[in-house]
């Protein structure tokens, strides 16, 4: 019972991590970005590149990765979203845009990598420590606390930090945030350059507990996308709330029907959400349904 | 001569998809990921029929036809209340929650291992056994699609999709019923989208899940918006461009190697730069700017 409850927690700490990347973008832009999925597993595979190539100890290795996860966010949207932004292009071509570019960075990761399971070397995953009659991997008990920390990092930011109050204006009404002069575009860029970051984070530990492969960034994105709209679309606290509770839905059903039925149960949560309460957990019933 | 036309084949079969998606996509402005699921709906009803109560085909296309349009309506009825970017993610759920249910159920679908043995079509008492007798069928079926979309889409039900697109307010305050009209186009859709299927099935004599995935219909997705969205000819287009592509990529003469990966970072590339340069299409009208 210990050992379900462990692992629905570490596996809701990583869904709730990719829910804050991608809700910290959607808050303010409201557009859906697949190559967030490939800019996660880029994370991954920079860190792994810094450890096992270059020889790099697994600290450096893992803030290496989060940061060319997050230039990397920053210049896809420098580079290509801008561009359809200042021209008013409506979702479809973003989500092709986007498509696009998650295509051409897996496809190079795994020119680069090759399509097998790569691993850190020199983790141990036998190495577990007892806890409540269960077991706890070191990976697992870093997945924890960066979680805790991330989070506890976001919502002071988001809520005493001057940035965190414009970051807030943007994602309330970005037309009146622009009207008090505002730079609704640098707070898009900046969102991109903290949501990747945290998606590199995310990407980095969850290959840490298990391992990773060059298409893994499409499940997270799901997934994340899913915490993030059950959670309730616009607040950093729903992203952990949804991202816990569909962990444990992830994991409970794995468990009970086999881990087949992940995608199935997952999404089938999302479907109850949209019909029954499409605001989710957190969001407010006046606010405009996204 | 064979190769040229199992090439036609595949561009008919993608084209009667594309074109049944742009009376979504298109002309009322939904963005739907589940037409692989209607797609695989006609094929898995048309193969099973087929194989084992030797059903004549024209039944098992019908009864697909059927089957997809009742299907349209669990995505539809209970989604269409919702903001247009919620109708995206309820697709995409029910796409994804398709396939889970297509690979696990094996005493229906048999899983990933897939129908073997689909006997080939046969019209009116005529066995359609070579392949130019089934680019005729593919080819009178690919035409009926077409005049059936764009009958639909120059009446006055068109009139009100595109209404529907630009304001549904708007439309609803003339007197329109719009959901009622989202409905029955995407039962519309969807019944196309299930013809498409059962061609599939039958031209391939196999079929297994891994042709009806979230990929496979976001494919579709990208023929209608490269080949130009709301345009008579652009999802015929857009199907004939992204069929030969590869095909094209293939005669580069890539070493073997990287060929695959090379080949998805053109696509991917051409994709994005397509989306910068001319985002409504290459003979699209209507440019998804506001």
């Amino acid at each position: 019972m210990a050992q379900v409850v462990i692992g629905g927690i570490v596996a809701g700490c990583a869904t709730a991590l990719m829910g804050l990347a991608f809700g910290l973008i959607y808050s303010v832009d409201r557009r859906f970005y697949v190559g967030q999925g490939a800019i996660f597993t880029l994370g991954a595979y920079a860190a792994l590149l810094c450890h096992d190539r270059l020889a790099s100890s697994l600290p450096l290795a893992l803030v290496l990765g989060c940061t060319s996860a997050g230039v990397a966010g920053f210049l896809t949207d420098r580079q290509i979203y801008r561009r359809l932004r200042s021209r008013n292009a409506s979702s479809l071509v973003f989500l092709m845009a986007s498509l696009g570019l998650y295509i051409v960075i897996q496809n190079l990761i795994s020119w680069g990598f090759g399509d097998d399971t790569r691993s850190f070397s020199g983790i141990d995953p036998a190495a577990a420590r007892p806890l409540f009659g269960a077991r706890v991997t070191q990976p697992q008990l870093w997945m924890v606390l960066a979680t805790i920390a991330v989070f506890g990092g976001v919502n002071v930011l988001l809520r005493w930090s001057r940035y965190g109050m414009i970051h807030r204006a943007t994602a309330d009404n970005a037309l009146l945030a622009t009207s008090r002069g505002i730079a609704a575009d640098r707070v898009v860029a900046c969102s991109f350059a903290c949501g990747s970051t945290i998606a590199g984070l995310a990407a980095i530990l969850v290959s840490m507990d298990t391992n990773m492969t060059p298409t893994m960034g499409l499940h997270a994105l799901v997934w994340g996308y899913v915490a993030m709209v059950i959670g309730g679309v616009g607040h950093a606290n729903g992203a952990l709330l949804g991202g816990l509770f569909l962990g444990f839905v992830r994991y409970l059903s794995a468990w009970h029907f086999g881990s087949q039925w992940e995608d199935v149960s997952s999404l089938g949560l999302l479907m109850l959400f949209l019909v029954l309460r499409p605001r989710g957990f957190l969001g407010d019933s006046g606010q405009r349904a996204p | 001569m064979e190769y040229i036309t199992g090439l036609l084949i595949v561009v008919g079969i993608y084209a009667i998809l594309a074109t049944s998606l742009d009376l979504l996509v298109g002309h009322a402005g939904l963005l739907s990921v589940a037409q692989a699921a209607f797609y695989g709906i006609g094929a898995y009803t048309a193969a099973l029929l087929a194989v084992s109560h030797g059903a004549p085909a024209i039944v098992g296309i019908l009864l697909g036809m059927v089957l997809a349009a009742l299907a349209s309506l669990a995505l539809s009825v209970p989604t269409l209340r919702l903001h247009d970017d919620y109708f995206f993610i309820a697709a995409f759920a029910f796409q994804v929650i398709f396939l889970g249910i297509l690979s696990n159920w094996m005493s229906l679908t048999q899983g990933p291992l897939g129908i073997t043995g689909i006997p080939e079509l046969t019209v009116a008492g005529i066995a359609i056994s070579s392949r130019v007798r089934f680019l005729c069928v593919t080819a009178m079926f690919a035409a009926f699609a077409h005049v059936a979309t764009d009958r639909i889409a120059t009446s006055p039900l068109g009139r009100a999709l595109r209404g529907i697109r630009e304001d549904e307010e708007f439309t609803q305050a003339l007197g329109k019923d719009t959901v009622r009209i989202k409905v029955s186009v995407i039962c519309v859709s969807a019944a196309l989208a299930a013809l498409a299927g059962s061609l599939y099935a039958h031209y391939m004599s196999f079929i297994d899940p891994s042709s009806f995935t979230v990929m496979e219909s976001i494919l579709v997705v990208a023929m209608v918006i490269i080949g130009g969205a709301a345009s008579r000819w652009g999802p015929l287009i857009g199907a004939a461009v992204l069929v030969m592509l590869p095909e094209g990529l293939r005669f580069l003469g890539l070493p073997t190697s990287i060929a695959a990966n090379l080949r998805q970072i053109i696509y991917g590339s051409l994709l994005v730069l397509l989306m910068l340069l001319r985002p409504n299409g290459l003979v699209g009208r209507y440019d998804f700017e506001r």
